[in-house]
């Protein structure tokens, strides 16, 4: 359900989602979780040869054929765009003739990723490493195996055709360790052209623990820098948060100067380097909390319980409507939107995650105020004037502390002319 | 308390409050309660609502050595006779930790980021180091604290829940009556501002005695 937000002093309606890529080469994860059930699907953006894909993954448990699906990258999508940061736009009324007030939108962001390759093997050897089942899903073959020790999974791996980074092998090491089967895809060409997707679909695992985590140690051991990783925790009890680092808040709420609405993505992009800069590149950022009933504004429409149970969200009982919580208001799936940059230096763990108790709506959204451009007089026109020069300050200073960028880029771009002989040396 | 805990209701909060004192009046074994207060409210209400959650990566690590710095220099100058448990917990639970990374071929940095948590500081020196619910002999809170070390690391390794470190102290709590019987020692007493000297003696020679430091400063 969209919501119109009523403001004071404020006219407007319009209503833009741009479902924009902001970030490239990013890993997706939907993790849909209650008690110990959990449903992982898993996204990425690989724009290569299908032929060179393959992920190796540590999963808890033997996966049985009827645990995984190929899900729908339009879900995500959908998913992205609606819980993504956003800009809202405010058209300043004429303040000699005040009347009523609206909001709009905008918004999005993309993601997408890449990991390893190969093509596969059948039989088990002398490694050490069994394969617990093998099946074709879709347009993947899919294994998941166990190994007694690492070195020789990595060998088993490497005779196969999967190119596995060197210093693999002691990541692979703990995980055996913790008795952790690895699910291993590739792209069954065959499948795929006689399925006709020119796109790689998100592979989807259910399966039962207690581990509430994602394991990304393996995707760094050869990583040439920092990698984007988008978590949407779907959750029936409130906001997910990881236990092992800080979890923080994007910064939200903020006037900006109206230019950003044709550069958001480059905005986002900037925005969340200075936050990753100025928290040392150890935190987690919440960018969506929200309860999946309603948004307000909605950067898109809600998702339908058909989605949402395409996405493996297990416990709506099969309504078209998504069930009330009981006791309380609101629907009984709550979406957190976690965005974390990482490396092995400042994320030397996988992440760690646990469901809250709390309910509290957030959203990543910024405000764009039109100024009034009438040539009407009154008291009120004038005092609204001489007070836009200073609100176009406060703009431009807004969205330097965020993003970092020069403010004397920024009052160039919004035309303010430096009236204080000290506003031109900074 | 209002460290750890987590709650969008006040009234979550005005309960734990009231069961973290009450606890210390109702639950009582030979004259000694048997729960660190803030440990039992949190526990309870965790089990009992769906409105409580202890958020233990708040800190993140950056503010980890200052913290640490002060935790210790505070615990030098206010407790120092009774900062065993907190030592004896801090060594066995580190040990733990990176005894099993090691075992799985963890790089160290691994143990060290997970010892580098606001939450277990704050549980070390502020939780498990309370005089009145850890055991009355000093070979008791050694053992003591190496039994709740031994049992967090199993509820957070081995069960993968959060607030390992919770969980076990509210579970072992009731070993220290069985402790102090088996290990016996004189009792803690928080000094009385108000109490009044012995016959002969003197209110100075009461500051001076070891029961008449100030108050500590501990969640309980």
């Amino acid at each position: 359900m969209k919501r119109l937000l009523a403001l004071t002093s404020l006219v407007v309606l319009i209503w833009w989602s741009a479902d924009t890529r902001l970030c490239n080469k990013a890993s997706q994860v939907v993790l849909v979780r209650d008690d110990d059930k959990t449903v992982l699907t898993m996204a990425n953006d690989f724009k290569g040869d299908p032929k060179e894909f393959a992920i190796v993954i540590p999963v808890p448990a033997v996966l049985e054929r009827g645990q995984i699906h190929i899900g729908d990258k339009a879900l995500l999508d959908h998913l992205d765009a609606y819980s993504a940061p956003r800009l809202v736009e405010y058209f300043d009324e004429n303040p000699c003739t005040p009347s009523r007030t609206r909001d709009t939108i905008a918004a999005g962001v993309g993601v997408g990723g890449a990991l390893l390759k190969a093509p596969a093997p059948r039989s088990l050897d002398t490694l050490g490493v069994r394969i617990e089942a093998s099946y074709t899903i879709g347009e993947y073959d899919i294994l998941i195996l166990s190994a007694q020790e690492s070195g020789g999974l990595e060998t088993w791996l490497r005779r196969s055709g999967y190119q596995i980074p060197s210093g693999a092998s002691a990541v692979l090491a703990s995980y055996i360790r913790q008795g952790m089967k690895f699910f291993v895809a590739r792209v069954n060409l065959k499948e795929q052209a006689k399925l006709g997707f020119t796109f790689l679909r998100p592979i989807q695992v259910a399966y039962e623990s207690p581990k509430f985590m994602l394991p990304i140690r393996l995707g760094m051991v050869n990583a040439a820098g920092p990698q984007e990783l988008f978590v949407y925790a779907l959750t029936r009890r409130g906001r997910v948060e990881a236990t092992n680092y800080r979890t923080v808040k994007l910064p939200t709420g903020m006037d900006l100067p109206v230019y950003v609405k044709q550069e958001f993505p480059a905005f986002y992009r900037a925005m969340f380097d200075q936050q990753v800069r100025l928290n040392r590149m150890e935190t987690v950022f919440t960018e969506y909390a929200w309860d999946m009933g309603w948004c307000d504004p909605c950067a898109a429409e809600p998702m339908s319980a058909s989605e949402l149970g395409q996405l493996g969200v297990f416990w709506l009982g099969g309504g078209a409507a998504l069930p009330q919580r009981a006791g309380s208001g609101g629907s009984n799936v709550f979406i957190t939107r976690l965005h974390v940059r990482y490396d092995a230096a400042h994320f030397p763990e996988d992440l760690v995650f646990q469901q809250t108790a709390d309910r509290t709506n957030f959203q990543g959204r910024y405000v764009l105020r039109h100024p009034w451009t009438g040539t009407e007089s009154c008291d009120a026109a004038a005092s609204y004037r001489s007070a836009l020069a200073m609100r176009a300050e406060l703009e431009a200073q807004s969205l330097a502390d965020l993003t970092g960028w020069n403010i004397t880029d920024i009052r160039g771009r919004m035309n303010i002319v430096a009236t204080k002989w000290w506003q031109r040396i900074w | 308390m209002c460290l750890l805990l987590r709650t969008n209701d006040l009234w979550v909060a005005a309960a734990a409050a009231t069961i973290a004192i009450g606890s210390k009046f109702v639950l009582r074994v030979r004259g000694k309660h048997l729960f660190n207060p803030t440990n039992i409210a949190l526990v309870l209400l965790i089990v009992c609502t769906d409105r409580v959650w202890v958020s233990p990566g708040q800190w993140g690590s950056a503010a980890y050595f200052g913290f640490l710095v002060a935790c210790l220099g505070g615990l030098v100058v206010t407790r120092a006779s009774r900062a065993d448990v907190t030592f004896a917990f801090a060594a066995a639970y580190s040990a733990l930790v990176v005894a099993r990374s090691s075992w799985l071929g963890e790089p160290m940095a691994i143990p060290v980021h997970r010892l580098e948590n606001g939450a277990l500081i704050i549980f070390t020196f502020f939780m498990i180091s309370d005089p009145r619910t850890t055991p009355d002999s000093r070979a008791g809170r050694f053992v003591f604290a190496a039994i709740v070390a031994l049992v967090a690391c199993y509820i957070q390794f081995r069960l993968y829940r959060t607030n390992a470190l919770l969980w076990s102290l509210a579970c072992c709590a009731p070993l220290v009556p069985l402790l102090d019987v088996v290990l016996p020692g004189r009792r803690y007493a928080w000094p009385s501002l108000t109490a009044a000297p012995a016959p002969g003696g003197s209110y100075e020679a009461l500051a001076g005695s070891h029961f008449a430091r100030r108050p500590d400063l501990v969640v309980r």
